[in-house]
């Protein structure tokens, strides 16, 4: 139990960046905005390197308040590649909105937090590390600061994001109060020895909260009010960078809590989030069928897909947990690219989100609406995308684990929702361009991420493998070998 | 490693692909060099499919040519390719068919968006030959399911009046029938998980699995749904008339020749050998719906005044003349059926080619407005003539050496419903005939129409040569056609 700063390391380089950008920032006043967001990108990327090489060694440290174990390493990853995208998207979006350039401190401090979730292996940690991702991207929410609805959906999203976090904050103290720790280890011992939910009312009780907590935070339905609202307010590189972030960063703490301290009620936390995976993708791809505007469709398409990843999580085990980690890597590929494509449209006074903005795309910007049409179709789960073999893992595990049903629904939704993203499409290719339309430009930083997004959603549809291979291993320290 | 040493089947599959991505190495205005390209790839291809025939090993009934590669391990998901008695010849016809489009869209298609049709009709292409060539089940749905895109595209923007809702009709009908497909590709699975302790889906080692009544009965309704969507059986068929008349004449030839007869493959490759007992206990329902299927689409075929409607019409009757023999499951009834299947997609293209030349030169589809036409294109009559005959089944045309067999093996189990698919034969000779004579005979309506450019020609006369060379030498197809079926009718026989 000793205190080993280098199994943090990766941690610690973006705290490290975190200082240095700030600091930079102060010097170089206010026209540095490449400068800051380039040496953003750099942290990301060795942190990402020190990820790599710390692979492979599980080592608890802090008094066993955090593991850098393989599967908080590969979640490192995922969360760096989602903060790596958002940043490369601010580089251009800190120009074209008029942002402030501490969007990017606070990513890397958003992602810092998110990195922290990912390694907790003590309640408290887990808290901690949830506020210090939820208050940056509160303050993220609200970044368009001369734009009113970035400001209303920061206060939004504040607002209920403290309720969510008193949730879950009352759930750890009832989980304390009928284990005596934090530890999830110990909790799953102690919890083991206590009997069915009805012989331990008050651990039940606290499983229930925490998980209402995390439901708020990676929008689950019925907790998933807060979600369009905020993703159509927030500047688009935020509203990609927390769909992404934020929901990997939920799902990949509540695998490891339900996971090692509540294994012995799988059944039970299994069935509700079944039932939670069915209201919350039904729910987000009726309520996507009649938007208008492309990026409130995709905030609803994020709830959807939200419901998909539950169902991994519902039927547990390593091939439930490793779809869920395929599914997040996937979903955070494809939806960066589709969200950089709404950045693309957009320019300062017009975001040009509404769907007739999108008509006859192919003919003012041919490259542009391939690539959207791209990630709708992934989005869809259409073959040779990354999105198929998402849902294809997510629904194999289902079967297995003997939730067939659930991904016959599932598939059922995914009907739905492509009947919405092809609406998107069929403007793009079918309609004719509005007459007064603005010349759209897209410059090198967000051609880099779509070009990035787009051939990694291809080349994870084609040839999946390696990726697969690195994702059961990350899964071994939480369902063993 | 197959019979030549050489992944010839992989390369037919694949080759249509890489015209699709290298034709964006031309010039917007290269107009012609675009044409030729496209041409020259969709024709490679065919000759392909050609060096298949020429190389299959006859009288066998197993898989040929059979590429195999690991593609997912994880998932014991393998790259699979092959193809039997039952696939040879749509994949043959497939790869003609795709020919005949491109030389369809030659004077059809403005040149602004030229490439990406091309491109789109070649991606097309892969998809439909990776459908009848997988023998992995997900490298099937893959294909399966891709397909739909440039379908989708390619109706949406160069179809007709309403063609963005019948592209969109078409795209979901197809994707809500196969979803459930997809389900069932992955119990499949895990049932033959849970019996052999390794995970794969190539369709010939899952072939033998027992499985459990129940589980078959799922499985088989899952698999006969995305199949009689695409088909189309009654009830599945209302996407069918918009898609097939609202879609350029290119897609329709493809979607009426080659598309459809995707769902009948699926049953005989998948639904019908892999659950044996469903299949027989489904049958006689899957059986009745054909039969009202044929009734049903030539009596509306009978009263319609487009011309594209009618011959959709009549080409849902047709299809579902051949799902009846499939569901028979005797050698006989199912190796008609396969022909039929070929022989379908031959006339059906021709027909439907004739009516886009028609139509484009009158620019409308309303039989009405035609008459007398043979006198002002002889050439065109005859060879709508032909088209015609071979369709409603004259001796000595293709269909005719199909529906004879077909309904043969039908009349030997089920009398009562092989009489009903006859009188389906009638009512098309019927409305077919009729079409014909107002159409070619009668008084001339007024205006020029000129009668077949030399392209047109080249097009349509192959297609009519081939309906009469298969009807006269049926046993071309049939000898190599029915040792494949007759496993399929052993396998379940002896369930």
């Amino acid at each position: 139990m000793a205190i080993d700063l280098q199994v943090l390391a990766p941690e610690a380089i973006v705290l490290a960046f975190v200082l240095i950008v700030l600091l930079i920032h102060a010097l170089s006043g206010k026209r540095s905005a490449t400068l800051v967001g380039g040496l953003a990108l750099l942290g990301v990327v060795l942190a990402g390197a020190a990820s790599l090489y710390y692979w492979g060694d599980t080592v608890p440290t802090f008094q066993g308040m955090v593991a850098a174990d393989g599967y908080g390493l590969f979640a490192n990853l995922l969360f760096l590649l989602a903060a790596g995208l958002a940043i490369l998207m601010g580089l251009e979006a800190v120009r074209r909105f008029d942002l402030p350039a501490e969007v990017f401190t606070l990513i890397l401090i958003a992602c810092l937090g998110m990195m922290l979730l990912g390694s907790a292996v003590n309640l408290v940690a887990v808290f901690l590390a949830l506020e210090i991702l939820s208050i940056s991207l509160y303050v993220l929410t609200a970044s368009e600061r001369d734009e009113w609805r970035s400001l209303e959906a920061g206060m939004k999203y504040f607002v209920l994001g403290g309720f969510a976090s008193a949730f879950l904050l009352f759930g750890i103290a009832m989980i304390y109060g009928a284990t005596g720790t934090f530890s999830l280890a110990e909790i799953g011992a102690q919890g083991a020895a206590l009997g069915t939910l009805r012989d331990a009312p008050l651990l039940a009780a606290g499983l229930v909260f925490v998980l209402v907590g995390f439901a708020f935070k990676v929008a689950l339905v019925p907790f998933q009010m807060w979600t369009p609202d905020v993703y159509e307010g927030a500047p688009s590189l935020v509203t990609a960078f927390m769909s992404v972030g934020a929901k990997a960063a939920g799902f990949v703490a509540l695998v490891r809590i339900l996971e090692t301290a509540f294994p012995y009620w799988r059944m039970e936390w299994g069935w509700a989030l079944a039932v939670i995976a069915v209201l919350t993708m039904s729910w987000g791809n009726m309520a996507a069928l009649g938007q208008r505007s492309v990026k409130r469709l995709l905030a609803y398409s994020s709830i959807a897909h939200a419901g998909y990843i539950a169902i991994g999580l519902a039927v547990a085990g390593r091939a439930g947990y490793a779809s869920v980690f395929f599914y997040l890597l996937c979903y955070t590929l494809m939806n960066v690219g589709a969200f950089a494509v709404i950045l693309a449209m957009g320019r300062k006074g017009a975001f040009n989100e509404d769907m007739d903005d999108y008509a006859g795309l192919i003919r003012r910007k041919p490259g542009l609406a391939l690539a959207m049409a791209l990630f709708l179709l992934a989005l869809a789960g259409i073959p040779l995308t990354a999105g198929f073999l998402a849902k294809l893992y997510v629904f194999s595990a289902a079967v297995v684990g003997g939730y067939a049903w659930l991904a016959a629904i599932a598939l059922i939704n995914a009907v739905i929702s492509a009947y919405y993203y092809l609406r998107v499409a069929a403007r793009m290719f079918f309609g004719e361009a509005p007459a007064d339309a603005s010349p759209i430009h897209v410059s090198a930083p967000l051609g880099v991420t779509l070009a990035l997004t787009g051939l990694a959603t291809v080349a994870l549809g084609v040839y999946p493998a390696p990726i697969l291979n690195l994702i059961q291993a990350a899964i071994r320290p939480i369902v063993g070998f | 490693m197959n019979q030549m040493g050489f992944p010839l089947l992989t390369l037919v599959v694949w080759l249509p692909l890489l015209g699709a991505v290298l034709v964006y190495g031309f010039r917007r205005e290269q107009v012609k060099a675009v044409k030729a390209w496209a041409l020259a790839f969709t024709g490679l291809t065919f000759v392909g499919t050609l060096l298949l025939w020429g190389f299959f090993r006859s009288g066998e009934a197993g898989y040929q040519f059979v590429d195999r590669a690991a593609w997912i391990p994880q998932f014991g998901l393998e790259y699979a390719l092959g193809v039997d008695g039952i696939s040879l010849f749509l994949v043959i016809l497939a790869a003609l068919l795709f020919v005949v489009a491109v030389l369809t869209s030659w004077r059809l298609v403005p040149a602004e968006g030229l490439r990406g049709y091309f491109a789109l009709l070649l991606f097309m292409e892969t998809g439909v030959l990776g459908v009848f060539t997988a023998l992995d089940m997900v490298l099937f749905y893959v294909f399966w399911e891709v397909m739909l895109v440039p379908a989708y595209f390619l109706i949406g923007r160069w179809g007709g009046e309403k063609r963005v809702r019948a592209a969109t009709k078409f795209f979901i009908y197809t994707m809500a029938g196969s979803a459930l497909m997809l389900v069932a590709i992955l119990a499949l699975g895990y049932v033959g998980y849970s019996a052999s302790g390794a995970w794969t889906f190539n369709v010939a080692e899952l072939a033998g699995l027992r499985i459990p009544w129940y589980t078959q009965l799922a499985l088989f309704g899952a698999f006969a749904l995305a199949f009689a969507v695409k088909a189309p059986i009654v009830p599945f068929h209302t996407w069918l008339p918009d898609a097939y008349v609202e879609a350029p004449t290119p897609v329709t030839i493809l979607l009426a020749g080659i598309l459809g007869k995707m769902g009948v493959y699926g049953f005989i490759r998948f639904a019908i050998p892999l659950f044996r007992d469903a299949a027989v206990y489904f049958g006689p329902t899957i059986q009745i719906l054909a039969v009202v299927g044929v009734l049903y689409g030539s009596l509306i075929a009978l009263v319609q005044t487009d011309l594209k409607r009618l011959v959709a019409y009549s080409s849902l009757a047709h299809v579902s003349l051949i799902v009846l023999g499939l569901f028979a499951v005797n050698a006989q009834s199912m190796s008609g059926a396969v022909f039929q299947s070929v022989s379908h997609g031959i006339y059906i293209a021709a027909l439907f080619a004739l009516l886009g030349a028609l139509e484009a030169r009158k620019g409308t589809r309303d039989i009405a407005a035609f008459g007398g036409v043979w006198k002002a294109a002889p050439v065109m009559g005859f060879f709508l003539l032909m088209a015609v005959l071979a369709s409603v089944g004259l001796p000595g045309l293709n269909a005719f050496a199909g529906e004879f067999v077909l309904l043969l093996g039908v009349f030997r189990a089920q009398k009562a419903l092989a009489v009903l698919g006859a009188l389906g034969m009638i009512f098309g000779a019927w409305y077919m005939l009729t079409l014909f004579q107002r159409v070619m005979q009668g008084t001339a309506k007024p205006g020029p129409l000129a009668d077949l450019t030399g392209l047109e020609k080249v097009t349509v006369a192959p297609l009519l040569l081939l309906a009469l060379v298969f009807g006269v030498q049926p046993n071309l197809l049939y000898r190599i056609i029915v040792p494949a079926v007759e496993a399929v009718v052993k396998a379940v026989a002896s369930r």
